[in-house]
């Protein structure tokens, strides 16, 4: 039986089996690996995961009468799988050269030839590799800073960053690294105009309240 | 550590014992000296609190032990303290005990921080604390 590890929405779980991972309502985002992968592959690209995933999303749209035709596929595709382990390899070169060019070092690095016994060594070897959710670390939040800004400088454009830090983090929770590091930026943004706004408006205070006093 | 880095914390040390030294000394409410110390510019502005203001008198509270007389000034602050430093704590021991910042990070805490400062700010205004 093959073992599945996945990372969905920044979590990594495994190993599970086939029917395992059918009970995750997992997505089109989820990542997958498993013995004989140089490198995390996303979900759609691994045949039988991806019948999987059609299946379930099939079974969620027709009546619940016709879900027993849709089950006995999912069974009979495991099948050959089983059998040779290379088969799936080739049309999953295919597929990320098409749609992920972002993962092009893992085509161009010879995938490692795994043995059956080394299904023990995975989640260590997902963990070296250019893992698409792993390796990224999630954009710095600004947070703190944010807080600082808040209490001490400017209150408004410091909310803002949190907001911002919420974002950021919501973003790289769901896989979205594009999305995460624009709002980093514009949290770290918020801080910069925080900050400013407080040391511009520091002396132009200071000197009303002294022209004023001396009115 | 490179030497930009090493500049650049020797100058944010010195600008935070200035202000330690300045805040603990002097104390912003008093009326003769209120005038030296820069006020909000939401607060001129809008005439309404923002949720760091009172943050000066509340830090010369503070640094001179009085608790009370912080809290009086700006909750808000006596809460942002410690969890300034829970957040750096976290972030320095993220490597060996990651739980800690994980739970801090998670998006429910963080939109948890900005309803809170919200709420706070609504809260002041509508009460006067």
């Amino acid at each position: 039986m093959r073992q599945y590890w996945i990372n969905f929405k920044g979590n990594q779980e495994g190993p599970m089996s086939l029917e395992q991972l059918a009970q995750k309502g997992l997505d089109e985002t989820a990542y997958v690996w498993h013995s004989g992968l140089a490198d995390w592959v996303k979900i759609t690209t691994v045949p039988e995961l991806n019948d999987m995933l059609n299946n379930s999303a099939k079974a969620a749209q027709e009546s619940p009468a016709e879900l027993p035709e849709q089950e006995p596929e999912a069974v009979t595709e495991e099948v050959p799988e089983l059998e040779t382990e290379e088969v799936p390899e080739l049309p999953q070169e295919e597929a990320i050269a098409d749609e992920v060019p972002s993962l092009d070092n893992v085509i161009e690095s010879p995938a490692p030839n795994y043995g059956g016994q080394q299904q023990y060594a995975m989640p260590v070897a997902p963990q070296q590799g250019p893992a698409p959710q792993e390796a990224p670390k999630c954009p710095p939040t600004n947070l703190v800073w944010s807080i600082i800004a808040t209490v001490l400088c400017c209150s408004i454009p410091g909310i803002v960053g949190i907001v911002f830090a919420f974002l950021t983090k919501k973003y790289y929770r769901e896989g979205n690294l594009e999305k995460a590091q624009r709002m980093s930026d514009y949290g770290a943004w918020s801080v910069i105009i925080s900050i400013m706004l407080g040391i511009i408006s520091m002396p132009l205070s200071c000197a009303m309240n002294i022209f004023k006093v001396a009115m | 550590m490179s030497t930009k880095r090493i500049v650049l914390t020797a100058l944010a040390a010195f600008v935070v014992l200035l202000g330690v030294v300045v805040y603990f000394t002097f104390d912003p409410s008093n009326p003769s000296l209120s005038k030296y110390f820069p006020k909000c510019p939401f607060y001129s502005l809008t005439g309404l609190k923002c949720p760091g203001c009172g943050t000066q008198r509340a830090l010369h509270e503070i640094l001179n032990g009085n608790i009370a007389g912080a809290l009086h000034y700006n909750a808000l602050l006596l809460v942002a303290v410690p969890l300034i430093g829970l957040y750096w704590l976290a972030d320095a021991i993220k490597k060996r005990h990651p739980a800690l910042d994980n739970v801090l990070n998670h998006p429910a805490a963080i939109i948890t921080i900005v309803v809170v400062v919200i709420a706070w700010c609504i809260a002041r205004n509508l009460w006067g604390f």
